[in-house]
């Protein structure tokens, strides 16, 4: 019987609010600082919620740097961005692309394929529409770039597609079919109709004149997340051949549970508990080992309770020695690029000890009593394990188990 | 109606195809010379072509509807930067001539 | 008694749902299919004066009739026109396999995957008459939004996305599924659906010379392998499949199409638009489906083309099956469903891995219409304009093959096999 192979997390690449490159990302979550802001990228007059994350000026910079006109009119911006970021997290893992076989290279790319972008004026000739829009278009290109010639597509599933791509990607590996997957997701929902579209069902914080401090997970004021660009993608390695390489390890996916809710709420503090068992149960591992939890946090009234909840449950009483914060309020809400950030983040955090802290959480909810992180967390911490929880609003839940390669 | 370029204008169209692909692909024109694959050297693909013949056929008042060009692309393609600037001139001087010569 | 190791090796075909524009459900249209009709006619569902090709696939109009007798007015004011698709053809497969859907464990490990390629769908107007943000917060948009409606139909609460690899997605679609009935021993609804029927992506495929303009002869403008093939023909279909994992079906004695036993996704990298050629990355495709399913390339007795009747795939594809089968190659009949009911992008993929599956069961290959006048590129057996009897087929296999170059076979075995 051959062995299940173990799945090495070896490269990252992310562009968010708080940065274009992983180090600009990670330095600003270190430091508690916050992406949003107010929107300038169009006319918010009559929308709700006038805040949001949007991708520093830099990265227009870089996206003109790297496209040139003709490449430019072929693509839409998610195309870009998820280009650029797969270039830094294949850099980022040292593989090289004269040694390795790429016909086991994969792509899975979490996009809500809704990639038409309302603000991208470059829009260009009729010619390239289909191409340019199709909701392959991003994953396609990655491996045009590269040169991956495994499987490759695009996924969806609800506002988590980046969580559903990696623990896709993870199973491509683990079922023999790639051993090399740069996996993740990509939105660029920041615009107008979303706007509307959120507030309508009352999801965003309207916190309008205090963007930096505006969302605020499990705090007693809070009132939903703020909606961000941004794309996030892991390199996913057979750990096999990435021993085999010597290559930097950041962590081990030693686990998920993923489950569908079907409840009239959309989701319940019992889907996610039972996503949480599942992601155990699948790692091996008792929920005491569990050092830091990557919490959803979404902010919102309902989904903040819920998670706190499923968390006690889980965790009885061992939630009073783990951390617990949310990137959030820093970066927003990214859609696709969400679940994959989170597993970023649980890569830094088990890689160099450190963790982000909980911000805005002036008033903490008494319902949603945690060990959140707070003070001086550039201090080292020595995390084994940590979970990274990705819960969507209708009911499709992801956790994510990872563990320190020592 | 048949049309005849003059070696001016044949000048004058090739310098004006070197220009639009040099700013289309963001690269000096003295990159491209005649025996410059557009493709293979310098990265761009097929609907590069259809784009370029679009631009060209309004400029130039070529009298052939972009599908028949590509079909004729299609039995009659072109890699180097010479070919290219070849058909365009046969395009604007057999007009629709060239779907009779298809047709046969 | 079956082989132990074909257990995770093989998942059971014991489903299919199918709305396609030759009918309404899988019998209309295997009855259509054999008798090689066509379905493709000049499109009423849009002003189509715009665009310079006026013809497709529309699902017939007694679609909309069996739509009213099984929604309810809301329903079919709530979901759009390609989730209501999904849902009609989930709800056939679901009945065809006579799934016990009434066990708590059963509806809990369900995963519903779709194949949905369509790039744009924020056309909600079109596809549904309640405004922005009275219904979910995605309305049309997101491509999950079908799969996502079908599980809560039943209240399935495995796994639940969608995977898009445009033309290609159904099949990478059934990919997926294989891989979770298999390793995850667990059932799996796989819907491949798309309504395309809109100006824009008529314009958008025109642009690109993709699309036939054939708009006088609409029954004959889908023509594969024909040296007069001018393009593909645009079309809107759902098709569902269940996969069960083969012992699950085993025991609970129900009747098994075929089994599908392998498959192969790749990626050319070749160019964001044309095939790579040759058909050397088609070739490949095909040859580690093979490997993967332990099938053997002598064994294979049919082949159900992606022939898009586009000039560059159909000889891809014809030298990438000669690539892949030698000489074998001419000895295999190979058919283009896309013939009869054009290319319905995400549903395609679904479509003919439930022909291919029906071909096995009932031993008789559809064939490929319009074929009167073979491109000499294209010189292999085509089943040419009139079904076939096959009997003793026991492998097959479906290719797909997307824009930007993502490849799919499916690999396909008769019931035989475990017998």
């Amino acid at each position: 019987m051959k062995k299940t192979p173990r799945i090495a997390i070896t490269g990252i690449g992310m562009i968010s609010p708080l940065g274009v490159t992983v180090s600009a990302n990670w330095g600003n979550l270190l430091n508690g600082i916050s992406g949003i802001d107010t929107i300038q990228t169009f006319d918010t007059t009559d929308c709700l919620t006038r805040i949001g994350g949007q991708l520093p000026a830099t990265f227009y910079e870089i996206e003109k740097k790297y496209f040139n006109r003709h490449s430019f009119k072929q693509t839409v911006r998610t195309t870009r961005i998820a280009s650029l970021i797969s270039k830094e997290a294949f850099h980022d893992s040292g593989l090289n692309l004269k040694t390795m076989d790429l016909k086991r290279c994969g792509v899975v790319l979490g996009t809500s394929g809704a990639v038409l972008d309302e603000n991208d004026s470059s829009a260009g000739a009729a010619t390239y529409r289909i191409i340019r829009e199709m909701a392959n278009a991003p994953p396609a290109r990655i491996s045009l770039d590269l040169g991956f010639q495994g499987p490759c597509y695009t996924l969806t599933a609800s506002n988590e597609s980046g969580a559903c791509a990696i623990t896709n990607a993870a199973d491509m590996i683990r079922w023999g079919n790639a051993d090399v997957v740069i996996a993740g997701g990509v939105d660029a929902l920041l615009t107008r109709n979303f706007i509307h579209r959120f507030n309508y069902h009352n999801l965003l914080t309207v916190h309008n004149s205090h963007p930096r401090s505006a969302v605020k997970p499990f705090d007693k004021n809070r009132d939903g997340f703020a909606l961000s660009d941004g794309g996030c993608v892991v390199v996913l390695e057979n750990a096999e051949y990435a021993h085999k390489r010597h290559a930097r390890i950041y962590a081990y996916l030693t686990g998920y549970g993923v489950t569908t809710e079907q409840c009239a709420a959309g989701q319940s503090h019992v889907g996610m508990s039972n996503t949480m068992k599942m992601a155990l149960e699948k790692a091996d591992i008792s929920p005491e080992r569990i050092d830091y939890i990557c919490a959803s946090g979404a902010a919102t009234v309902d989904s903040d309770l819920n998670e706190a909840k499923a968390i006690h449950h889980v965790f009885g009483s061992h939630v009073e020695q783990m951390m617990v914060s949310s990137f959030k309020p820093m970066v927003g809400h990214t859609m696709s690029a969400n679940g994959a950030i989170g597993i970023a983040v649980c890569a830094l955090a088990l890689k160099t000890g450190n963790v982000p802290p909980a911000v805005n959480l002036t008033n903490p909810d008494p319902e949603c009593e945690l060990n959140f992180v707070t003070g001086d967390t550039l201090q080292s911490y020595p995390l084994s394990a940590v979970m990274n929880n990705a819960f969507g609003f209708d009911g499709s839940h992801w956790s994510m188990i990872l563990q320190s390669p020592q | 109606m048949k049309r005849y370029l003059s070696e001016q204008e044949k000048i004058q169209i090739y310098e004006d195809i070197r220009a639009y692909l040099a700013e289309e692909l963001e690269i000096d024109p003295e990159k491209i010379t005649d025996e410059t694959n557009i493709i293979e050297d310098l990265g761009a693909d097929s609907i590069l072509f259809l784009e370029m013949f679009e631009e060209f056929k309004g400029r130039l008042g070529i009298e052939l509807e972009i599908r028949t060009i590509g079909q004729y692309m299609l039995n009659n393609p072109v890699y180097t930067f010479k070919e290219i600037t070849q058909s365009i001139y046969m395009f604007v001087e057999k007009g629709e001539d060239l779907i009779q010569e298809m047709e046969q | 008694m079956a082989n132990q190791n074909l257990y995770n090796k093989a998942a059971a075909i014991t489903g299919i749902g199918m709305i396609t524009p030759l009918g309404v459900n899988t019998h209309e249209c295997w009855a259509n299919f054999l008798e090689g009709k066509s379905g493709i006619r000049r499109v009423d569902r849009f002003d189509t004066s715009s665009c310079v090709t006026q013809i497709g696939g529309q699902v017939p109009d007694h679609y909309f009739d069996a739509e009213l007798s099984f929604f309810s007015k809301n329903e079919i004011e709530r979901f759009s026109l390609p989730s209501r698709m999904a849902i009609m053809s989930g709800h056939q497969a679901i009945q065809d396999a006579g799934y016990p859907i009434d066990e708590t464990d059963l509806l809990r490990k369900m995963a519903v995957i779709s194949g949905c390629g369509g790039s744009i769908y924020n056309d909600s107007v079109l596809f549904s008459k309640r405004q922005i943000s009275s219904t979910s917060f995605w309305d049309s948009s997101p491509l999950d939004i079908h799969a996502r409606n079908l599980a809560a139909w039943f209240g399935f609460q495995g796994p639940t996305f969608n995977v898009a690899t445009a033309c290609s997605s159904g099949a990478f679609a059934l990919g997926a599924g294989y891989d979770y009935a298999c390793q995850n021993q667990c059932p799996c609804l796989v819907v491949g659906v798309d309504c395309t029927l809109l100006a824009q992506t008529f314009q958008g495929f025109n642009n690109l010379m993709a699309l036939s303009t054939n708009n006088d002869n609409p029954a004959t403008a889908s023509r594969p392998f024909d040296k007069s093939r001018d393009g593909f023909v645009m079309s809107e279909a759902a098709c569902s499949i269940l996969l069960e994992p083969l012992e699950f079906a085993i025991n609970r004695k129900c009747r098994i199409y075929a089994l599908l036993s392998g498959y192969a996704t790749t990626s050319e990298a070749y160019n964001i638009i044309a095939p790579e050629p040759t058909g050397i990355e088609m070739s490949r495709t095909m040859h580690l489906a093979l490997r993967n399913a332990g099938v053997s390339p002598e064994d294979v007795g049919y082949i159900n083309a992606h022939g898009t009747s586009t000039h560059h795939n159909d000889v891809a594809e014809t030298n990438g099956i000669k690539h892949a089968f030698g000489d074998n190659a001419y000895r295999i009949p190979v058919s283009s469903t896309k013939s009869m009911i054009g290319h319905s992008i995400g549903a395609a993929g679904a479509i003919e891995a439930a022909v291919t599956a029906l071909s096995l069961y009932h031993q008789i290959l559809a064939p490929t219409i319009n074929l009167d006048h073979p491109d000499p590129k294209c010189d292999l057996d085509y089943i040419q304009n009139s079904s076939r009897k096959m009997e003793g087929l026991t492998a097959s296999i479906s290719n797909s093959f997307g824009f930007g170059g993502h490849n799919c076979t499916l690999v396909f075995e008769s019931v035989s096999a475990i017998q």
